[in-house]
């Protein structure tokens, strides 16, 4: 049997480029048994939740039944406004990130292009980086409020500087005979940083962005549920405070979804833009 | 007027100790020669043809392209490193548009320029392709296109075929002659293997190791086209073997 799974699993990959019909066969054949079996699991699991709430084996208020998370959903967008929730979260995760993106990558160019600047700032960012950011909300929430300028910051904290050591990284991995082919055409140092030593850094920098973009969601909701008036955090700590453990349930899904969403997208403009070379 | 005059020509690594990679290089290179500079490794051919392109300085001595000293990389010559150096992220064709790009060519004449080097080198096509997805033979082909594109007169070549195959690697030369006896270029051509100089050149200049320097000036006055395995070509091969044996230090038994 064993073997046997595992030659069928071997034909599955190769077959899509022999002929049409096998594939198809093949297909049909042997690469349901995989998702037939994710999808078993998956639904004993809901139905092992289901039952074990409504017996009461479990009390409510630890978890709550996959038909009550489904029926939390709709009072999430009716009576506690979710859209706008929802839109104060994604507002201050891509104005943050954006602004993190900026700033890090500026920094890294300068720090990847001139040593001095990097022998200068290294030391001030290490001693940033190193600062549990915990410890600061406190300060940041009296610098700043409980606002949008708050969450933004307490993102940029999160985001900045693995734009910064990203880029500086990929500048350092700019093959010399690169330069060499550009210099040796004649041209100038302006022309060398454009056309040689960015896209040099771009598959690092890229390598950056596609991990920021799960990061800012989550030092959002980390700023949000620590001191906010709105976004999705502050509503999950409405939630959970009146012990509606469907509502929150309802939201962590909503969220991981989100975040599935957005690393999917970056993923397709990594693929269609940023490194379509790669792709090819 | 030569295209280059080398004189007394010296080249120093600082350090401790200090490397002396040349040593009292003396050598010229007439316009419209094919010249070969051959030695082991070690011997300091790469760091001379460098100075020559201007991409590195000589501690000592002097170079002259056209009895003016080199500054630095101009763009007037071109230059083909040993692993082709393409850009990953740019298509065939805009890695042979480099040159054109840096100095402002307008688009439409780049464009025309460009496919004329693809199909001199024989890539006719393959201009929308990326790097990775053609031989190692036909990115070298990619990388002489982007050195001919700004049509200079010169061209430096870095061991341009070391990492092709035997078959592609004949093919690359018979195809480097024509290129150069249809343009009218001048080569110097770095290699360590004796039948790629012997089957090149119009004169070998021949390289001792550490520090280098020039042990041999050999003029191949043997009639182009030349054919391979000509009893007359081998028996020129195996002098130069000799000459580079004799170069070797003597082993010594510890």
């Amino acid at each position: 049997m064993s073997v046997e799974s595992i030659e069928s699993a071997v034909d599955v990959q190769t077959t899509t480029d022999r002929d049409g019909r096998t594939t198809l066969r093949s297909l049909a054949a042997k690469l349901p048994w995989i998702v037939i079996i994710q999808i078993l699991v998956v639904a004993a699991i809901l139905l092992g939740v289901q039952i074990a709430v409504d017996s009461g084996a479990v009390k409510r208020i630890y978890l709550a039944s996959p038909t009550q998370i489904l029926a939390a959903f709709p009072q999430l967008f009716t009576r506690e406004n979710l859209l706008f929730h929802l839109s104060v979260t994604l507002a201050e995760a891509g104005v943050g990130v954006g602004i993190s993106a900026i700033l890090g990558i500026a920094t890294g160019i300068a720090m990847g292009l001139f040593p001095k600047v990097h022998r200068f700032l290294n030391p001030f960012l290490i001693w940033f980086m190193a600062i549990p950011k915990v410890t600061i909300i406190p300060l940041l929430t009296l610098y700043l409020g409980l606002g949008f300028e708050h969450k933004v910051f307490i993102i940029f904290l999160f985001c900045y500087f693995l734009f910064v050591f990203n880029t500086i990284a990929g500048i350092k991995q700019v093959q010399d005979s690169h330069i060499k082919v550009a210099r040796a055409l004649g041209a100038t140092q302006r022309q060398i940083i454009w056309k040689v030593v960015l896209p040099s850094a771009a598959p690092s920098i890229v390598a950056a962005v596609r991990i920021e973009a799960a990061t800012c969601l989550l030092a959002t909701l980390f700023a949000e549920i620590v001191a906010s008036k709105a976004g999705v955090g502050n509503l999950l700590n409405k939630l959970s405070g009146i012990y509606d453990t469907a509502g929150v349930f309802a939201l962590v899904i909503l969220v991981t979804s989100i975040a599935l969403l957005i690393i999917y997208l970056v993923d397709l403009v990594e693929r269609r833009v940023l490194l379509k070379w790669k792709y090819v | 007027m030569p295209a280059f005059t080398v004189r007394s020509l010296d080249k120093i690594y600082p350090g401790a100790p200090p490397v002396r990679a040349l040593s009292n290089i003396s050598f010229s290179v007439e316009e419209g020669e094919f010249i070969v500079l051959l030695g082991p490794s070690g011997c300091g051919k790469s760091t001379l043809l460098e100075i020559l392109a201007g991409l590195q300085q000589p501690s000592g001595g002097s170079v002259l392209f056209r009895d003016r000293p080199i500054i630095g990389p101009g763009g007037e010559l071109g230059v083909v490193f040993q692993d082709a150096s393409l850009y990953p992220w740019r298509t065939v064709a805009a890695n042979v548009g480099l040159g054109l790009e840096l100095r402002g060519v307008d688009k439409v004449q780049a464009r025309r320029l460009v496919e004329e080097q693809l199909s001199l080198v024989g890539l006719d096509g393959f201009g929308g392709k990326f790097p990775h997805q053609i031989s190692g033979g036909m990115k070298q082909r990619a990388g002489i296109a982007r050195a001919l594109v700004n049509d200079p007169d010169v061209i430096l070549m870095d061991e341009p075929f070391g990492a092709v195959d035997y078959v592609t690697r004949n093919k690359l030369q018979e195809d480097l002659i024509r290129i150069w006896q249809q343009r009218r270029k001048t080569i110097v051509f770095v290699t360590h293997d004796v039948g790629e100089a012997v089957f090149l050149a119009d004169r070998i200049v021949l390289l001792s190791p550490r520090p280098g320097r020039i042990a041999e000036i050999v003029t191949l006055d043997l009639l182009r086209p030349r054919r391979r395995g000509d009893i007359e070509l081998l028996q020129r091969e195996a002098r130069i073997y000799e000459a580079l044996r004799a170069l070797e230090p003597t082993a010594t038994v510890a």
